[in-house]
């Protein structure tokens, strides 16, 4: 069985939200943008039980519920054995659900098929009310049958879910918090299940240690150091109580719950010698759960069942080498994956049309598929964004703000500038600049091949808060007047001074303390060149024959690496970085380093980065 | 699928047929999976009831039964099924208080398959007695409903009373399926009871005989006697006796004054023995129920006007509980303390009816009821009130008599109200010939 969608309202952050999930889903956001609300959500349909128990006001949006306020949260459901809801009487029947059809076309649950391709659905729906009189919150499962739903509290007529076709389900979810040792314990209601699953607990063993440590062979009590204290104990016990009870000890309290929840996981090591689970390193912690998660899984599926895994943040628990490879195994094992994950790399492991970019706003959550299946049309450098260099677009994404340089250079050119600025050498009283740092705010797209109209045109869909940035040449003048004239009108272009490229930028920063970086330069390259300017003209030269540099990133590498041992140097590059991150947020008013260009109009503002500081 | 109508006279076992017949279906037809139940469809409350009590029964089929009205049945078939009502029909839901739409669009969706067979899924064996109850528009959900599950209904199209030419559900169920004729009267052996029935089934006149009496009674302090002296005789060996007319004191003077005149003691002149007085309680309509509790509740005349829960609250206490309970509901969930009259007035219909469905009427030696509230019920005796104000074709009077008559096991007495002797009603249908 397979979850197509998750509709919410009023859940925490989220007013309202429709997400629609692939086999294998990435969803990638920043901090806050929803990733765990939306894993809650699904926990509280498919009965994750100890979330649901602790529901509060802070879960109902806006944190003040009244009367009316409701969490309903509703998850459709297909992957039915037959296409024909007679024949799945379980679950669509007078009593339990009304069948729908999902339309992959629209990309919603129909009343009535539409195309012979329409899958048939169900709608299970959780709703949550607070009451103002006993401060508690009530809660019900039931059979969503219309999007425009009575209020399930309000009627008789909401037809309850039964609790038994959850499991038929088999939603299980791999947390972000994770209590390590106890997850392969008896205490843990994974591991119980888990067992359940593989064939049972060995109840023969275990009711044979029971009974070893009931009679154990030398048993505390008579140890003759102990034995003088229990003889006086015993013989007090017989004066006061009837019945002569006597004193022993016992490991455990001689039952098998006991026993199993007294079992502690051991792991052996290739020295034979065995440690509790708590005293390894967190690298084989981690796995635990997600091994056993994996075992249950395999065994429902062996069994005919469904397995859908859902995984919070793999990356802040597995190391890097791992996780491609855990996600392989999630995929190998479970019929449908939900991953959450602000790591790039790690959402770089799904197809770009598998990838859900989260971003939310004023409570509307937006789930948008990083790209369609009909990404082939796109021009090749477009596509490239997609599949090569996905990580780095999808780094890019989760920024509050997305600058869209040129090409390539310019990419590397930036990511260089902004490590000098965070590593160079400077004095630690140094004042910083107001305003938010750029690695904070702003990602960079990596763009290839100048296709700067062709990018943002593909990149605006997804979300808002892009920075057009182009040279200071006639190609920056030529992409400038596309932009404007286009369709789709971005907010803001940013351009550097007249007749400069990125290079010049970066000659700029060279020309803060010449002298001692030019030294630097020639000795980390193997060079003598005596001037800013004839760096410059090796840096934009592109024909590695006649020594050029343009496209040669470990030369670049050096180059910076000198830049960030001069101070002067380096706050040149924290000016440029900072002008073009108050480009990019709007906040350029009173900028000594940024101008406004008057070929802007009411729609796009168009910048300019000023070398000179104006007279404010 | 199939359908089965058993038809016949009142009293001849249709009900107690039909009942067999399910449980001869679920012993040799296909095996009932173990969430799977027989559904039982009928016209109001009280029927629903007795007919979970027949199904529940020794000779019935015990746990496997439900009943719903099957107003009821359509009401939530539309509300589960809205989605689609919408995008086939572009259809949007009716009132819930609107039994006709609700029934009419119940029908159509039902005539989709895959609505049909869930309903079909859940309940293979469907049930309807007196069908020719059935009001316009459930003929169409019984039809889709015969596509998909054994039906199995019992009709007497006599019983018919709507005044109308044909009965339209019992014609589809002839047409439909297999009929069954029941003719032995089992309700009675009584010769006199068993001709007059006879007799007012083919149109012929009746005419007293063993266990039947035709009684002229000038005026009500005559009908009162006759009344008082039948209820003193029969006391004894009757553990159910009914008092049955076509109307209530309400439209007929007669009989309100006959009631009046029977909370008062008789004196045999000659014998000088005293018998009653007699306080025979109404079956009360559910209409005049509900306006009854209604008026306790302190509202404004203006159906449109709003009023504070907090006004009405100590009303309901008293008056119906379960509207406090709703009021308290509202403010907790939905956060409403105002309401328009028109919508309490609704929601008290709803919870007394509610009640209705639960509760169990106790049993009184003696009560009276309209034709409509006797149907399909039995009495050791009964006594039917004939007043002048009786309208309708001679037809559905003698329909309407019969109906009467036929309610009584042992014996039946007619006091007519017949205030000129000379032009005597008994020479007049429906005591007459047609």
């Amino acid at each position: 069985m397979r979850i197509l969608a998750l509709g919410i309202r009023g859940f925490r952050g989220v007013e309202q939200a429709n997400i629609v999930f692939s086999d294998h889903t990435a969803i990638v956001g920043p901090n806050g943008a929803g990733k765990s609300t939306i894993i809650d959500a699904l926990s509280l349909v498919f009965a994750r039980s100890k979330l649901v128990q602790t529901l509060t006001e802070h879960d109902f949006f806006g944190s003040k519920p009244v009367a009316t306020s409701r969490i309903l949260i509703t998850a459709t459901v297909a992957g039915f054995k037959y296409n024909d809801p007679d024949k799945c009487s379980e679950w669509f029947r007078h009593g339990r659900g009304v069948p729908k059809w999902w339309s992959q076309a629209e990309r919603k649950a129909l009343a009535a098929p539409s195309t012979d391709e329409d899958v048939l659905c169900v709608q299970i729906g959780f709703a949550a009310r607070f009451d103002l009189e006993d401060l508690a919150v009530e809660q019900v499962r039931y059979f969503c049958d219309d999007d425009a739903c009575n209020d399930p509290f309000d009627e008789d007529s909401v037809t309850p879910f039964p609790m038994r076709l959850l499991n038929e389900i088999g939603f299980y979810v791999l947390p972000a918090r994770r209590t390590w040792e106890a997850a392969v314990s008896f205490g843990s209601e994974l591991f119980r299940k888990a067992v359940a699953t593989a064939g049972g607990i060995p109840a023969a063993t275990v009711l044979a240690h029971r009974d070893e440590l009931r009679r154990p062979a030398s048993p505390l009590e008579a140890d003759p150091d102990m034995k003088p204290l229990v003889d006086s104990i015993n013989g007090q016990l017989a004066h006061l109580l009837p019945g002569n009870p006597k004193f022993q000890l016992r490991l455990t309290a001689t039952d098998s719950d006991s026993l199993l929840r007294a079992l502690v996981p051991h792991y052996e090591g290739d020295d034979g010698a065995a440690l509790p689970a708590g005293r390894h390193g967190t690298g084989l912690l981690s796995i635990q759960t997600f091994v056993l998660l994996v075992e249950t899984g395999r065994a429902r599926r062996a069994a005919g069942q469904s397995f859908i895994l859902a995984l919070e943040e793999p990356e802040l628990h597995v190391p890097p080498g791992l996780q491609r490879r855990l996600l392989g195994q999630a995929a190998a094992v479970a019929e449908q994956t939900i991953c959450t994950t602000h790591a790039p790399r790690v959402a770089a492991c799904f197809p770009a049309w598998d990838v859900l970019l989260l971003s939310k706003t004023k409570g509307h959550l937006q789930a948008r598929r990083l790209a369609d299946h009909d990404l082939v049309n796109a021009r090749n450098a477009v596509v490239q964004l997609f599949t090569d260099d996905r990580a780095a677009l999808i780094e890019a994404l989760m920024f509050p703000r997305i600058i869209i340089p040129e090409g390539r250079t310019d990419f590397e050119w930036l990511r260089h500038l902004l490590n000098v600025v965070e590593t160079g050498e400077r004095p630690l009283d140094q004042s910083v600049p107001d305003g938010p740092p750029f690695g904070a705010v702003v990602g960079i797209v990596p763009t290839r091949d100048s296709h700067v109209v062709a990018t943002y045109e593909r990149l605006r869909s997804l979300r808002d808060g892009f920075l057009m940035l182009v040279d200071g040449d006639q190609a920056g003048d030529q992409y400038i007047k596309d932009l404007i004239g286009s369709s789709f009108l971005p907010e803001a272009v940013a351009q550097w001074p007249a007749g400069w490229v990125m290079e010049d930028v970066v000659g700029w920063v060279l020309r803060a303390d010449p002298e001692p970086s030019i030294a630097e330069i020639n000795q980390r390259l193997a060079r003598e060149f005596t001037s800013v300017d004839e760096i410059l003209l090796v840096l934009k030269n592109k024909d590695g024959k006649t020594g050029g540099i343009k496209e040669h990133y470990g030369a670049h590498e050096e180059i910076a690496s000198a830049i960030r041992r001069y101070a002067k140097c380096v706050d040149r590059a924290e000016v440029v970085l900072d002008s073009l991150t108050r480009m990019a947020l709007g906040t350029h008013a009173g900028s000594k380093h940024i101008a406004l260009d008057p070929r802007g109009t009411v729609a796009t503002t168009v910048l300019r980065f000023v070398h000179e500081p104006i007279a404010v | 699928m199939s359908l089965l109508l058993f038809e016949g006279p009142a009293g001849s076992g249709k009900t107690t047929r039909l009942i067999a017949a399910v449980r001869h279906r679920i012993a040799t037809g296909a095996p009932l999976q173990e969430f799977q139940r027989v559904l039982a469809l009928t016209k109001m409350h009280g029927s629903r009831r007795r007919m979970e009590a027949k199904l529940a029964g020794p000779h019935g089929v015990g746990r496997l039964a439900e009943c719903m009205t099957t107003d009821s049945f359509a009401l939530g078939l539309v509300r589960r099924w809205r989605g689609l009502a919408k995008a086939r029909f572009g259809q949007e839901l009716p009132e819930a208080s609107d039994f006709h739409e609700n029934c009419l669009l119940a029908g159509r969706l039902l005539h989709d398959p895959v609505v049909g067979k869930w309903v079909a899924s859940a309940y293979p064996i469907i049930v309807v007695d007196e069908l020719q109850d059935s009001k316009a528009g459930q003929v169409e959900m019984f039809h889709a409903l015969a596509q998909v599950a054994d039906c199995f209904v019992a009709a007497d199209e006599f019983q018919d009373l709507s005044g109308t030419e044909d009965c339209e559900a019992v014609n589809w169920a002839r047409s439909s399926g297999i009929t069954e004729q029941l003719s032995v009267i089992h309700r009675t052996a009584v010769s006199g009871l068993l001709t007059a029935s006879s007799a007012l089934r083919s149109g012929g006149g009746i005419a007293a005989g063993t266990g039947f009496s035709l009684l002229p009674a000038p005026n009500h302090n005559v009908g009162a006697s006759y009344v008082a002296n039948s209820l003193k005789w029969w006391w004894n060996d009757s553990a159910e006796i009914a008092i049955i007319s076509p109307t209530g004191p309400k439209r007929s003077t007669f009989i309100r004054r006959l009631f009046e005149r029977l909370e008062k003691p008789f004196v045999n002149e000659k014998t000088k023995v005293m018998s009653g007085p007699f306080t025979v309680p109404w079956e009360v309509s559910n209409d005049a129920a509900d306006q009854a509790v209604a008026g306790g509740l302190g509202l404004p005349s203006d159906d449109g006007a709003i009023v504070a829960a907090a006004s009405i609250i100590p009303y309901a206490e008293t008056a119906l509980p379960e509207l406090k309970l709703w009021l308290d509901h509202q403010r907790r969930v939905a956060g409403r303390t105002e309401f328009q009259v028109a919508e309490i007035l609704r929601q008290s219909s709803r919870l007394l009816a509610m009640r209705r469905m639960f509760l169990r009427g106790h049993a009184r030696k003696v009560r009276a009821m309209t034709v409509d509230q006797a149907k399909n019920r039995e009495f050791d005796s009964v006594i039917v009130l004939w007043p002048v104000e009786i309208g309708g074709s001679s037809e559905v009077q003698r329909r309407r008599l019969y109906n009467a008559i036929t309610r009584a096991r042992l014996r039946a007495v007619v006091i007519v109200q017949d205030p000129k002797p000379k032009d005597s009603r008994l020479a007049t249908p429906p005591f007459s010939g047609a």
